[in-house]
């Protein structure tokens, strides 16, 4: 059995690939070359070919047949028509991006994505409404057309933020690095609070295995994947911070002004959950994490500081001004006398029987 | 076939003893007639009794049999323990306190309950961790122990905060007061952000009433329930404002200051998430909203613009549950505080995926060097 991985130097890659050798395929990994890793193994074959052009794609594929395909990078509605012909069995990443409402909160109502979101869940409807959403949404269409039009049984699946070694942009290290730098205090917007779905690598890449191993279940199927449990902005920094002995004090700011957390957060601070509802691979596929967020954390983290030690110090200086002004407030917060009451759950609960209402008159 | 509902007054109770009827049961409600509602029809009998109490139950169940028993309200374990030998089907009503994580968040890592809260999430252990989890948690181990033991086959719901027609203690009076007394700010705690699950009272009782039609695939099951999709703390007093004509600005306190706004999660918890998986009702009884949040918010509050007009004042068991006072300090803080960060220069950075993404073929890099 042969398989081609389009791909293959990203953070799931190397799960995949030695996945894929694991189950008996003999595997070549297609892309661009600019990058190798050292987990995936001597033996395989690399095409060395630009996986974002049908010239490039078709230079590459030339005379080739494969039992299956995963292509994890490249423009894959070009992909997905170049390979028309060269595989019965195609299996590509996308992203969550296609969802309306997460990058304009205000299109739906309450705004921001459905919590959790499904698959069902309304995507981007044209370009006008936003160009990136609009050409993920577009390349799952060309995929499942390609799929109902039997050139191939596809799947598709919508990886979250992924974590993990070999991950290519890090937030990870403006965190860590505040660790290093010993400061107490980080500013999040609105404490942290929003929930991000994320996948750690080898989850992601169980994940997309676990669709090679049942291609009838998954057959025309579109997934949501991500770990099992979701975590907030706060618990994702303290988790962190935790694996380094250290806590934070979170300092909450209105969205619009926590500028210093945009550097790790993306989206402008957009503080919407963002939050996969996976009950579709729990069901078809038997998806359950291979590693716990709480372990897969403290595992990226060791990763990172052994691997891709990063010195270049951040600067604070708008943190620091923003902090000052989050200490003041606290101050006059702090002053106001509160002295909390004890809620008591509404219905009535007596004590003896024969009351007509309880001691609490419910 | 005859049914009994523990309970009934309750803002599930007329949708499940309907629901009840419209399956061909004959239904009588036990409660303690504190109470009572017109949505009940009248045909259905009434066994006043507190439903706390052996010493009350028993004597008006004794000689009485009943194909199946809602228990939704009482002590539930007490219920338990006094039904057995009447029925060969109890379904009841419990809650997510027995979840470690809902009142000390600090029990779990990371803090809070796991998002979204599986039904096998870890429980509270013992008193001295939650007394009121505990009592709940006991209660689940008593029914399912007396499943295991072959007295009646069993089902637990979790009901989330239930909202709709005839809730009690309506979070929504809150939300709704501002609205009427034209208040722009509200006050929220880190903005609001904390997903609460709650569930829309026919909703809820449908789930209850799939697991009455599906007796074998809910055996020994405890099951969240709660809406399908769940809605932040903001979105909610948005959406209440919305159906009064109104909208809210709403200010962000961080989280250890907001006084005011406590009383707008359920029991006084903390801003940690309280989302629950529904992933086990979707599957193992085909759970699906009857109606989407969208439409039962605006159903409830409604509702009590016209049935309950200020709810007779009793909205809260609070001496002062509206709070505007401490609310207007928080806010003239939250606005200094405005004023002071909008005097913070900054200039947005442009964000692009991590990923090159080449316009031409042959380059190693693409245009951002990536």
């Amino acid at each position: 059995m042969k398989a081609l991985v389009i791909g293959g130097t990203g953070p799931t890659g190397p799960f995949i690939i030695n996945g894929l050798r694991a189950r008996g395929y003999e595997t070549a990994m297609l892309h661009r070359g600019a990058h190798e890793l050292p987990e995936n193994p001597p033996d395989i074959e690399h095409i060395h070919s630009d996986p974002h052009f049908r010239e490039t794609l078709d230079e590459g594929l030339a005379g080739r047949e494969f039992d299956l395909v995963i292509a994890t990078y490249g423009r894959v509605r070009v992909i997905a028509e170049a390979l028309i012909g060269k595989t019965p069995r195609l299996i590509a990443i996308g992203g969550a991006v296609c969802y309306r409402g997460m990058m304009q909160p205000g299109a739906n109502t309450p705004p921001g994505m459905p919590i959790p979101t499904r698959e069902d869940a309304q995507r981007i409807a044209n370009r006008e409404e936003f160009e990136f959403g609009w050409l993920i949404r577009h390349t799952e269409d060309t995929v499942m057309e390609a799929h109902a039009a039997g050139h191939y049984n596809a799947t598709m699946f919508r990886y979250p933020m992924v974590y993990g070694p070999n991950s290519i942009r890090s937030l990870e290290w403006h965190i860590i690095k505040r660790v290093q730098a010993k400061r107490r205090q980080i500013i999040l917007p609105e404490g942290g609070l929003t929930v991000l779905s994320r996948g750690y690598a080898e989850n992601m890449a169980h994940a997309v295995l676990l669709a090679a191993d049942k291609p009838q279940a998954s057959a025309g199927k579109t997934y949501n994947c991500a770990d099992e449990q979701g975590l907030t902005v706060a618990q994702w920094v303290q988790m962190i911070a935790r694996s380094m002995d250290w806590e934070f004090e979170i300092c909450s700011l209105p969205g619009s002004y926590a500028y210093s957390a945009a550097d790790f957060l993306l989206y402008h601070n957009s503080v919407h959950h963002q939050i996969m509802d996976i009950a579709a691979i729990r069901e078809d596929l038997g998806y359950r994490d291979v590693v716990r967020m709480q372990d897969a954390i403290p595992r990226t983290i060791n990763w990172m500081l052994k691997h891709r030690p990063d010195t270049t110090p951040l600067d604070y200086t708008m943190e620091d001004r923003l902090l000052a002004v989050y200490n003041q407030t606290k101050a006059e917060l702090q002053k106001i006398p509160f002295t909390p009451q004890p809620v008591h759950h509404s219905y009535a609960h007596p004590k003896q029987p024969g009351e007509g209402r309880d001691h609490r008159n419910r | 076939m005859k049914a009994l509902v523990i309970g009934g007054t309750g803002p599930t109770g007329p949708y499940l003893v309907n629901g009840l009827i419209a399956r061909g049961y004959e239904v009588a409600m036990l409660h303690r007639g504190t109470h009572e509602l017109d949505e009940n029809p009248p045909e259905v009998e009434h066994i006043h009794v507190d439903p706390h109490f052996r010493e009350t139950l028993d004597p008006v169940l004794q000689g009485r049999k009943f194909d199946l028993v809602i228990a939704t309200y009482g002590r539930i374990r007490i219920i338990a323990e006094a039904l057995i030998g009447i029925t060969p089907r109890l379904i009841t009503i419990g809650g997510p306190p027995s979840y470690r994580g809902m009142f000390n968040p600090q029990d779990n890592i990371p803090p809070g309950m796991p998002i979204p809260t599986p039904e096998n999430a870890q429980r509270i252990e013992s008193t001295e961790e939650a007394s009121f989890g505990w009592l709940i948690r006991q209660t689940e181990d008593t029914i399912m122990g007396f499943h295991k033991a072959g007295h009646y086959n069993a089902t637990t719901f979790r009901y989330p905060m239930v909202y709709g027609p005839n809730a009690i203690g309506s979070l929504e009076w809150l939300i709704m007061k501002r609205a009427q007394d034209k208040r722009r700010q509200i006050a929220l705690a880190d903005s609001g952000l904390s997903i609460v699950s709650r569930g829309y009272a026919q909703n809820m009782a449908h789930a209850v009433l799939l697991a009455v039609d599906k007796p074998d695939a809910a055996a020994g099951k405890i099951y969240n329930c709660a809406d399908e999709q769940a809605i932040t703390v903001a979105d909610w007093a948005q959406m209440i404002a919305r159906c009064m004509n109104w909208e809210f600005e709403i200010c962000g306190i961080p989280e250890l200051y907001a006084h005011a706004s406590r009383d707008f999660l359920p029991l006084d918890t903390s801003t940690h998430h309280q989302l629950m998986d529904l992933y086990q009702i979707r599957n193992d009884l085909g759970y699906k909203d009857i109606v989407p949040m969208q439409k039962a918010i605006p159903l409830t509050v409604e509702w009590m613009l016209k049935h309950r007009p200020d709810n007779d004042g009793k909205f809260s068991n609070r001496e002062d549950p509206l709070n505007y006072a401490l609310e207007d300090q928080l806010l003239a803080i939250y606005n200094e505080a405005q004023a002071k960060f909008q005097k913070v220069p900054f200039r947005k950075k442009e964000v692009h995926h991590p990923y090159p993404h080449p316009k031409v073929a042959g380059q190693a890099r693409d245009h951002r060097n990536r």
